[in-house]
């Protein structure tokens, strides 16, 4: 080896020499882009932006959270009360979340502007489906806070899965792990949220920036990068990433992600409202009889997902036609997002009721906020009196528990023990009643209302009304003794 | 109108061909003034993109820390100072055996609040004194043998003498004596706090 040579490998550094790291940045850094540094290209640099904050601030946000029935909330109401930056990270989690579908679609309008979907197929279909995945990360992480927001929308979720003609009762099933929405569907939806899905949407980018490489013309003879044309890009990517991040940090610092109440103590007749990115499926499903509302919620996102993933294979005679044509079907899904979310809006604000509601519920989100944080207290194990004490305290607990439960009313036996079994023990596919009221939702109230209108409570529809078929004191009979299960 | 663009963007790529050598690059063709011009526009460039870098980062790692910052965590009696918990009536507190307790013990960690059973024993001879059953040394808990009327050490066999006092090593000091007193009939005390952990307090706050 000569001394030209030597004196070249030194400079080149320790790690250059022994790992692969020059050729993973050239390999980074070496995709030809044909056309000029431009301000519209700058939501690629969004999009990255965001996927590191969501990055970033989940990992944080996991350090407390407690994915289960009994902490979730306290966790997290910790995080927003008692800790420092907890509230401001939070914040940028959630609105994050939803600005993020929102600069990759802009990324793609870009994309399909300049005619890069018929150019770089494979790079248009990663972010369709990147795209996909940040929508499905939404979904889960939604019903993490388990507050009456994320609550309902999980019940309102599993609803949905449920309605779907003969897999319908096994989707639900395996989408909350078990009858009913409860601490297994939130440890689904947490291994969902932090796992399966970012595991996949890292996958994805590491894909797209290492081996899913395409120029959009034939590389040259000399696979010269443009450094002056990169050095340009990258200035500009920066300054908008840059004025993002303030944006999004000062919004993030002035309106805290809403956390209501634990989902227990959420009042009868909640309203709930999906997160920003699907308020356009929700004002959707609102048109649609409940028979097809599953069908509409599924198809719907797939079919518009479906033409955004299929948009490169739109041919046409002529290349300005060819455009025409995959603008105008962009534009068209597009506007049908955006115009039902604003009607939804437009609609929540014009409904005098519905107005009342929401604005008495992010007062109720304030007023929790406001209020000082109370730790989750265990039970105490209170072992104080070894021998005699506990001995005479548990022969009263087992007094308590052998009395036998008064027997059912008569209405019950009439009208509900066909199904729920005359203990309301429940019968093959109708769930028992059992210990119904250490449920969150199912106070003796909230029984009541579910006699009237199950569906109201999110029930499935197998069970009918009976707010017609039983006096107000038989309800009220029916209730007071399935609490008391 | 792309076609054009793009012809633009051909021409300028073949009117000053830009070779990428490491950090420095040579514009070929060019005067050196103009080439000191665009040497400083291209410090400029590099610097903007830094700059949002480092503050993104910054502020996110800001916020990482405080949120990550660890927390005091407290037991009962720091809580309370005058936290008394009950642990025997004086009247199974007779005799001359020592007698073992567990006590709950209130443990507040950030967002929970659970118990923990600590042993304590009463020496109802020397007055209802109470000693934690926590070996000074290594945090093991002691036993009392009764045969020899010593509290002995299962890890590392200190043993120490039925007041708490120490006999033999390696703990370096006897047995903790706890605070007690007597209401109405009942010994109680005021329970100890684990190894005392000298850490930020609880804060609250946003942002």
């Amino acid at each position: 080896m000569s001394d030209a040579d030597d004196k070249d490998e030194t400079r080149r550094g320790w790690l250059v020499r022994r790992t692969a790291v020059e050729a993973v940045l050239t390999n980074l850094l070496d995709e030809p882009a044909t056309g000029a540094a431009a301000w519209t290209r700058t939501f690629a640099g969004i999009v990255a932006l965001l996927l590191a904050i969501q990055l970033f601030t989940g990992v944080l946000l996991a350090f407390y959270y407690v994915p289960s029935d009994g902490s979730a909330h306290a966790t997290v109401a910790y995080m927003e009360k008692a800790l420092a930056g907890g509230s401001f990270l939070r914040s940028l989690h959630f609105y994050g979340s939803q600005l993020l579908p929102l600069a990759i679609v802009l990324h793609l309008a870009g994309m399909c502007w300049r005619g890069a979907d018929r150019r770089k197929p494979v790079g248009w279909l990663v972010n369709v489906l990147l795209l996909s995945l940040v929508l499905a990360n939404g979904a889960t992480g939604y019903s993490l806070p388990w507050d009456a927001r994320a609550f309902f929308s999980t019940q309102v979720a599993s609803n949905i899965a449920g309605g779907f003609p003969l897999i319908g009762p096994y989707t639900r099933a395996w989408l909350v792990g078990g009858a009913d929405v409860s601490t297994l569907t939130l440890s689904r939806f947490y291994a969902l949220h932090v796992i399966v899905v970012p595991a996949a949407l890292l996958l994805t980018v590491v894909a797209r920036l290492f081996v899913f490489k395409e120029s959009s013309a034939p590389l040259t003879a000399s696979p010269m990068f443009d450094c002056a044309w990169a050095r340009a890009q990258l200035t500009r990517n920066s300054v908008v990433i840059g004025i993002v991040f303030a944006a999004l940090s000062v919004y993030a610092g002035m309106h805290p992600a809403p956390l209501g109440p634990a989902a227990e103590s959420a009042p009868a007749g909640y309203l709930p409202r999906p997160g920003a990115q699907f308020i356009w499926l929700f004002q959707l499903l609102k048109y649609a009889p409940a028979s097809v509302a599953s069908m509409l919620a599924l198809f719907v996102p797939g079919i518009l997902l479906g033409a955004l993933a299929l948009l490169p294979l739109l041919n046409a005679r002529s290349k300005k036609l060819r455009r025409g044509l995959a603008l105008s079907v962009f534009a068209s899904g597009t506007l049908l997002v955006a115009g039902l979310s604003l009607i939804s809006y437009l609609e929540d604000a014009r409904d005098p009721r519905i107005r009342e509601r929401l604005a008495a519920q992010s007062r109720q989100e304030e007023e929790f906020r406001n209020s000082p944080f109370v730790p989750l207290r265990a039970t105490t194990d209170s072992r104080l009196f070894d021998d005699a004490g506990s001995k005479g305290r548990s022969a009263q607990d087992q007094t308590g528990a052998l009395t036998t439960p008064s027997a059912a009313p008569a209405a019950f036996l009439n009208h509900c023990a066909k199904c729920h079994g005359e203990n309301g023990a429940g019968k093959s596919i109708y769930p028992p009643l059992t210990g119904v009221s250490r449920q969150p939702r199912r106070a003796v109230e909230d029984i009541i209302a579910i006699i009237n209108n199950p569906s109201s409570y999110g029930l499935e529809q197998r069970m009918p009304s009976f707010a017609n078929k039983l006096t107000e004191e038989e309800k009220r009979a029916i209730a007071i003794w399935v609490a008391s299960l | 109108m792309c076609c054009a663009r793009r012809e633009i963007a051909n021409r300028r790529a073949s009117v000053a061909p830009v070779i990428f050598l490491e950090r420095e690059f040579i514009l070929a063709d060019r005067e050196n003034s103009v080439e000191v011009r665009d040497k400083l526009r291209r410090r400029i460039l590099f610097w903007i993109p830094a700059a949002v870098f480092a503050s993104v980062s910054a502020t996110l790692a800001a916020a990482a820390f405080r949120f990550l910052r660890p927390r005091e965590q407290t037991g009962a009696a720091r809580d309370q100072p005058s936290g008394w918990t009950q642990v025997a009536p004086l009247t199974e507190l007779q005799g001359t055996r020592v007698v073992g307790r567990t006590v709950p013990i209130e443990q507040r960690a950030g967002w929970s609040v659970t118990f923990k059973n600590r042993m304590v024993f009463i020496l109802p001879p020397q007055n209802n004194l109470v000693l934690s059953a926590v070996c000074p040394h290594e945090g093991c808990d002691v036993e009392w043998l009764d045969s020899r009327g010593e509290f002995i050490c299962p890890c590392h066999d200190s043993r120490f003498a039925a007041d708490g006092t120490l006999l033999t090593g390696p703990a370096k000091s006897g047995l903790t004596k706890i605070p007690a007193r007597v209401v109405e009939g009942v010994l109680e005390i005021q329970p100890p706090v684990d190894a005392p952990i000298a850490m930020l307090p609880e804060t609250r706050g946003r942002g």
